[in-house]
């Protein structure tokens, strides 16, 4: 039965202190990561999913932390979105990164989820996958029983999402941390979104970053949100650019390019035609955008 | 319809002669105010941001009442009484949802008596001590609702006054009440006398200690009219040509509810109104699944969108103003507010949008996806129709099988 | 399964019990007797059910009640001082910002948050920080104009905001 006041379904919890633990509980059958909560306890109250164990990860001090290392810089599983928007190293370096988050709910739901738990629920339209696929990230994933230890290995973030509300994590993994690249010299980043009003999950949403030689473009990746079962990269419009010098109508053009690389769908915020018009009329911003921070003319 | 006509308010019975219309000054001065006549041409309109102003006049009955009883119900049962130490109580199960309706019920005893407004008390209501009341509802809570409680004030005031005729020896006909500030009471005088008076409070405590009783007084009132209230919005937006998205630059509000008793509270209910309609317009709908019958946005808010505050003007973009008015029939010249505050507004709206791009939307709501739509199809045809002549968008954007209808409309 | 947590609710302790999916909104409002923060959609858009945790704004119907333990929670109730309204509560009153009265606690907490940290916030601020609360009868236009007067108030008196 499901029911938005209280919730019926009977599950235990586990609230660890430390990662360890915290994986040691979550390799058991119907076990889940509860962190802000955001999604999750919506899901059990909706009756999308019913857990038997909640492992709550936010009161782990480990996982806690936005840090610089070395060229990167390492956001933690527990670090909340509001400290993440406000964080000055993340605003010096991802402005983009940090207008993405910005979009997303009001104050209160970005003081309790964090950005890890808005990638492991793999919302095709989420707010936060564009720009950190345009940023090159990496995700984390830790497990590990018994005396084995915590084992960790890194992913690119394009190969983390299987489908929508899916992911490669298996029973008794969860992420440590999301780790982003230091943007290098002369590069640029920006992210565009539509949705219905200013409280609202995207209808479609758009992030490039583009790494300038001169007046040419070096490196560029543009990713897109809500247009196909997963966040997705556009392979056609970035290979169109990559080298080429810019012109006035070159964004435009190669914006145009997009529908090779989307399947948007109708449904209850939008429609495949409207998203197929809004989606180059985002690169193009987004693009121009881009350049722009990246110090173009 | 305006003034001294048969206004049809909701149904046969329903009915009201017009005694009061501020229609023409609601829409000159808000005309003025937002600078109607720099409007721009739809026809001359370019570039990806347009603006537009669009305007719309609309109305609502003061309750049900009617001149003979019909089918819908419309009386509200009232008991006011005065008591020892010249404070005022009322008794009645009318409800006030935020509007003001209790707060205006007691402003017009208040004045009634001349009794100082923290002196008039609403008392806790449950039904073993109320009579009948409809309900708050109709936009009938101040015409109809306070209405009646003055009606019943007036009747305990004759009591009241009966038991000062005694004291003051002189005829019941011969007084009247006033507020002194300095006593912080009510006093009742001699009208050419005023020299022979006396406070409420010591009239109360001498019907008490000479055994005459309370001055309180209680029945049911069902009023015989209801009188249209007026509302006009100017709206301004600006679309943008490329997203369909509008933004609501500056509304100006004008209401025509007669003697306007909580003028705080009536302007909340037009800027409540406005941002309900604007919201009908642009975004709100229910829509059904024809498989399923349920609803598609599945009863929850995170499909059933509303404006937000970021979505409207701001306070200084939202100016507000009464037309200066009397209805005879009502409390003091009241009528009420409430629906009349959101009828107008879509259609202020479609219309401030077809200012903007030419395009008359007939469906609510308009959508972006409807605006691009049909700005993308006319400028797909814009060859073959005559420049600047208005198409009408007949579509409703996401609905599979969906007519698309376009005519030629007479206005622009 | 009972999980034994100390609820810090304005200024007060309140040892529990509290099963795994009880939720914080609840035990405020069902056990504790504070009915101040609202059920308004219970999925967490509507702000109804804002309370501040540890001075930040959150949803407590979002909010599973064991996550709450320890930490310091301020519901409406905890504003007023001795007897007094806090300033933003006057100002409601005072522009006409309460209608129906059912968004007004978790708006002014928001409010609260945000005044907490930026003294003098522009239209525009006040309006993100509202963002997540929804308002049916006012339109918003008062709201902010009562949480703007309120920041002026509490400049003027130089009063330090609990």
């Amino acid at each position: 039965m499901s029911s938005t006041r209280v919730i019926s379904l009977d599950f235990e919890c586990r609230s660890p202190n430390k990662l360890e633990d915290a994986l040691e509980a979550l390799n058991w059958d119907g076990a889940q990561v509860l962190a802000g909560g955001t999604d999750l306890v919506n899901n059990i109250k909706i009756n999308l999913t019913r857990p038997r164990r909640l492992v709550y990860v936010l009161g782990i001090p480990e996982l806690d932390f936005i840090r610089v290392e070395g060229r990167s810089i390492s956001i933690g599983a527990a670090a909340r979105l509001s400290d993440i928007e406000h964080n000055r190293q993340v605003v010096s370096r991802f402005p983009a990164l940090v207008e993405a988050i910005n979009v997303i709910g009001g104050t209160q739901i970005r003081n309790m989820a964090t950005l890890v738990g808005n990638l492991c629920n793999a919302s095709p339209g989420a707010d936060t996958p564009p720009i950190l696929l345009a940023l090159d990230a990496e995700v984390e994933i830790c497990g590990g029983i018994g005396g084995a230890g915590i084992q960790s290995n890194r992913l690119p973030l394009g190969g983390f999402f299987t489908g929508p509300k899916k992911t490669v994590l298996k029973q008794g993994q969860m992420v440590r941390s999301v780790v982003l690249p230091s943007p290098p010299e002369h590069s640029g980043a920006a992210f565009r979104r539509l949705a219905r009003v200013s409280l609202d999950i995207a209808k479609i949403n758009c992030a490039a970053f583009i790494k300038r030689d001169g007046d040419a473009v070096q490196e560029v990746r543009i990713a897109l949100g809500s247009v196909a079962p997963t966040p997705v990269r556009t392979p056609t419009i970035e290979k169109a650019l990559e080298g080429r010098k810019k012109s006035d109508g070159l964004f435009q053009e190669a914006a145009e390019l997009v529908e090779e690389d989307i399947a948007p769908i109708d449904d209850v915020r939008s429609t495949a035609e409207y998203r197929r018009q809004i989606a180059s009329l985002l690169v193009r911003e987004a693009l121009q955008e881009a350049w722009k921070r990246a110090g173009g003319k | 319809m305006g003034l001294g006509e048969i206004f049809w308010g909701q149904g046969p019975t329903i009915r009201s002669l017009i005694q009061s219309d501020g229609v023409k000054e609601l829409l000159y001065t808000g005309a003025e105010m937002i600078g109607w006549d720099k409007r721009p041409d739809p026809k001359t309109q370019s570039g990806r941001l347009r603006r537009g102003i669009g305007v719309a006049r609309g109305f609502h009955t003061s309750g049900t009442g009617a001149p003979v009883p019909g089918e819908v119900k419309d009386y509200t049962t009232v008991q006011v009484k005065v008591n020892e130490d010249g404070s005022i109580d009322i008794l009645t199960a009318l409800m006030d949802h935020g509007g003001g309706t209790l707060d205006a019920a007691a402003k017009l005893v208040a004045e009634e008596f001349g009794v100082p407004f923290d002196k008039v008390g609403i008392s806790p209501a449950d039904t073993r001590s109320t009579g009948y009341d409809v309900c708050t509802h109709a936009t009938r809570g101040v015409y109809c609702g306070a209405g009646a409680v003055l009606d019943v004030a007036r009747d305990t005031k004759k009591v009241l006054l009966d038991y000062a005729s005694r004291i003051l020896n002189a005829p019941v006909d011969s007084l009247k009440t006033r507020p002194d500030d300095e006593k912080n009471q009510a006093i009742i005088y001699v009208v050419g006398m005023p020299e022979k008076n006396i406070t409420i409070r010591e009239v109360a405590q001498t019907a008490m200690n000479n055994d005459w009783g309370t001055a309180i007084s209680a029945r049911s009132v069902r009023k015989v009219n209801c009188p249209p209230a007026y509302t006009t919005f100017f709206v301004e937006v600006e679309v943008d040509m490329e997203t369909g998205m509008v933004r609501i630059l500056r509304v100006v509000a004008g209401s025509d509810a007669g003697t306007v008793i909580n003028p705080a509270l009536a302007k909340g209910q037009l800027q409540g109104g406005f941002y309900r309609g604007a919201g009908m317009a642009l975004l709100e709908d229910t829509d059904y699944d024809p498989k399923t019958g349920l609803l598609t946005n599945r009863g929850l808010l995170t499909d059933y969108k509303m404006l937000g505050a970021v979505d409207l003007p701001d306070p200084e973009n939202f100016e507000i103003f009464f037309a200066h008015t009397y209805e005879p029939t009502g409390p003091m010249g009241a009528k009420g507010i409430g629906e009349a505050a959101l009828n107008p507004v879509p259609a202020a709206v479609a219309a401030a949008i077809h200012n903007a791009t030419g395009i008359w939307f007939t469906e609510l709501p308009i959508l972006p996806e409807a605006i691009l739509h049909a700005f993308r199809e006319r400028s797909a045809r814009e060859g073959k129709k005559a420049p600047g002549q208005p198409q009408v968008s007949f579509g409703r954007i996401g609905r599979k099988g969906a007519d698309h209808v376009e005519y030629p409309c007479n206005q622009s | 399964m009972k999980i034994p947590i100390t609820l810090k609710v304005n200024g007060k302790e309140y040892p529990l019990e509290v099963k795994a999916n009880e939720i914080l909104l609840n035990v405020l409002r069902d056990r504790l007797g504070l009915m101040g923060t609202k059920y308004g959609c219970g999925i967490g858009e509507c702000g109804a059910c804002t309370v501040l945790l540890d001075g930040r704004a959150i949803l407590s119907c979002q909010t599973l009640a064991f996550t709450a333990d320890g930490k310091k929670i301020t519901t409406i109730e905890g504003l007023e001082n001795d007897g007094s309204l806090h300033p933003l509560q006057q100002a409601f009153i005072d522009e006409g910002a309460v209608q129906c009265g059912y968004c007004t606690p978790g708006m002014i907490l928001s409010a609260k948050a945000l005044l907490d940290i930026n003294s003098n916030p522009s239209n525009q601020e006040i309006k993100q920080a509202i963002r997540g609360n929804l308002c049916r009868c006012t339109g918003y236009t008062n709201i902010v104009r009562a949480i703007k007067t309120a920041s002026e108030k509490i400049k003027n008196e130089g009063r330090k905001v609990k």
